[in-house]
């Protein structure tokens, strides 16, 4: 890390300041939104957005910015939740340290792993993330004595601050909203700093890239783990957040749950990905009757967006009006 | 001890059979496309669950039952192929992956809907009286799992080295352009190849739902163990696609009867990053060219 971290030091990040207003806007409704949303379920609903989009910043980046399809990103969410649990729960590990220990289990995983599998390109790369992803839930529900098995892992204790346990929505929604804009803010600089044109770079085509003097495979790697890392902390805060883990957050389901945030807000935009996971978290939450239809419904959004908005379907629809816009003017 | 191992070659021949139909069918598509079908093995799911209404429940006889169900699942195959591909798509390996996956969604979705979401099956075509064999029980529908993959991958093999169409289907396969400019009709062509995999797959459901019985949401598991089984042997290759199906199911056969049934389940997805990790092309593919997936866009 500490290479992309000079990287990152040496070449000031010129973020524009559309995403930076974007953001700070969005620090400001967190900030007001208990008292906007009246707190209860709203909230709540609030909080899983926050957790969710972790992974989904991480996907896009590896995605969107990078152009690697990766079907791995529930596994390491599973991952950084089930460490975090086992650590907690089982061990009796202080949370906050125990999610930290995630972490880096998580990080080492991801090195190995993108170590093995970033060789491989388009199709095999997908299969071989899939894999894992597969591997990692065969895995969760046959050590069960571990992990708690189909039954899933329960009391997990939830993060405290000076001895109070972290338990109010409000308290919570802070939290993991403050991780959350750290992370995208984290992303934004990321995206448009030196290493960010490398990764686009690299999506564009590996061959030129390297021939431009880019470590193709490093900055590869580099993004892959930061990626999963994102997936894991979410993980993390989702196992003290919920104090439960079932094998479904480690599941293939999941996974492409992930990319259909991503189909829905566009793949190569970091704003695109917050709608998204604000769109289809709600529509989860709120659309009970919904429920039994998820499967094909969101099958079917699947192909329809694809097929006629493949970089997504918000990003493809501002697109689109960005053109009618030029036309009139 | 030699019964053991006896039954376990009997398990791996009925596995082997399933995934060799079902990587064959894989293996055609991507040829014809470069498309990795996620969708292949609800073809299985629904060649099965059809025959559990028709002939299982609906007490159609045989001859009656396996037609109707191969049309109705060659349909949505075409309808499939239609969809996923579109021949002036630039550039989008992933969405066209993504589409397969969400039409492996919709179509086990639609499933769950029309039947629901237990497990089926429907009695064995020659009954389960189970034939004695070197101390190990063979039941009567392995060798209609067996006959029916030999006889389907062996028709395909003299279909596409044979027959006028077969030989316009490879010739998509190695190179689109040159065989359009040939007066090939590509798109038909394409569409053939969607078709012929529907009906592997839907014969693969038909023959192995009285052993293995079928659910909705079955297909997604067998699609990826057929691709990986078509990417062991080689992709694109219908001989190496056999193969690797042999070697998985012989495998996974053998995990389960001396091992246990988790290290089975682990045995594939480990040995399909192992292969992809030192031999990129497949047990078939040769190593002259490293890193595969070179045709990372569509044409």
């Amino acid at each position: 890390m500490c290479a992309s971290c000079s990287t990152l030091c040496t070449e000031p990040a010129p973020m524009p300041r559309r995403d930076r207003n974007l953001w700070f806007g969005l620090c400001a409704l967190v900030l007001v939104a208990p008292w906007l949303l009246g707190g209860g379920y709203f909230i709540n609903t609030s909080n899983f957005v926050a957790i969710y989009a972790l992974p989904a910043i991480g996907l896009c980046l590896l995605v969107g910015y990078c152009g690697q399809l990766s079907i791995s990103h529930a596994a390491f969410f599973a991952l950084g939740a089930y460490a975090s649990g086992i650590l907690s729960a089982r061990q009796g590990l202080n949370p906050w340290l125990a999610l930290l220990l995630a972490q880096v289990l998580a990080a080492v995983v991801a090195v190995f792993i993108g170590w093995v599998v970033l060789r491989l390109r388009g199709h095999y790369l997908a299969i071989a993330t899939l894999s894992f992803t597969i591997i990692i839930e065969v895995l969760i529900k046959e050590l069960g004595s571990l992990t708690g098995g189909l039954q899933g892992l329960s009391g997990i204790p939830r993060l405290s601050l000076g001895g109070w346990p972290i338990a109010s929505d409000t308290a919570l929604h802070y939290l993991l909203w403050t991780v959350t804009l750290g992370v995208l803010w984290f992303a934004l600089n990321l995206a448009h700093s030196r290493m960010g044109r490398a990764y686009r770079a690299i999506k564009e085509g590996d061959a030129a890239t390297a021939l431009l003097g880019v470590d193709v495979s490093r900055h590869k790697i580099e993004v892959f783990v930061l990626s999963s890392l994102f997936a894991s902390l979410g993980g993390s805060l989702y196992a003290h957040f919920v104090t439960f883990v079932s094998p479904a957050a480690g599941s293939v389901m999941f996974a492409i749950d992930i990319i259909l945030v991503l189909a829905f807000g566009g793949f190569d935009r970091l704003w695109g990905a917050m709608l998204g996971v604000l769109a289809l978290t709600y529509l989860n939450e709120y659309a009970v009757t919904f429920a039994d239809y998820k499967r094909v419904a969101f099958g079917v959004a699947l192909v329809v967006i694809m097929s006629f908005f493949p970089t997504g379907l918000l990003a493809g629809l501002v697109a689109a009006g960005q053109r009618l816009w030029r036309k009139g003017a | 001890m030699l019964a053991d191992f006896v039954q376990t070659v009997f398990a791996a021949l009925s596995i082997g059979s399933m995934y060799a139909l079902v990587a064959v069918g894989v293996t055609l598509v991507y040829s014809a496309t470069r498309i990795i079908n996620f969708a292949q093995g609800e073809f299985v799911m629904l060649g099965g669950m059809i025959m559990v209404s028709l002939y299982g429940e609906g007490g159609w006889p045989l001859w009656a039952a396996v037609p109707v169900t191969l049309l109705l699942t060659a349909a949505l195959a075409a309808l499939l192929g239609l969809v996923a591909y579109r021949p002036g798509r630039q550039g989008a390996l992933i969405s066209v992956l993504i589409i397969t996956i969400g039409a492996s969604m919709a179509i086990s979705g639609s499933a769950f809907h029309v039947w629901d979401g237990d497990v089926h099956r429907f009695p064995a075509f020659s009954g389960d009286a189970p034939i004695k064999f070197l101390g190990a029980a063979l039941a009567p529908q392995t060798l209609w799992i067996f006959g029916a993959a030999v006889l389907c991958i062996g028709a395909l093999f003299l279909f596409l080295h044979h027959s006028l169409w077969g030989k316009a289907m490879r010739a998509c396969a190695i190179d689109r352009t040159a065989a359009a400019l040939m007066g090939i009709p590509v798109g038909p062509t394409v569409l053939a190849s969607f078709v012929l995999a529907g009906l592997l797959g839907s014969i693969a459901g038909i023959v192995i739902t009285p052993l293995t019985m079928v659910d909705y949401s079955g297909g997604m598991l067998l699609a990826i163990k057929g691709f990986s089984a078509a990417m062991l042997g080689g992709m694109g290759n219908v001989a190496g696609a056999v193969l690797g199906s042999v070697v998985f199911a012989v495998l996974e056969a053998f995990a389960a009867t001396y091992l246990s049934s988790t290290v089975k389940e682990l045995i594939t997805f480990v040995v399909i990053i192992l292969v992809l990790m030192f031999l990129p092309n497949g047990l078939l593919g040769g190593r002259q060219q490293r890193g595969l997936a070179q045709e990372d866009t569509l044409e």
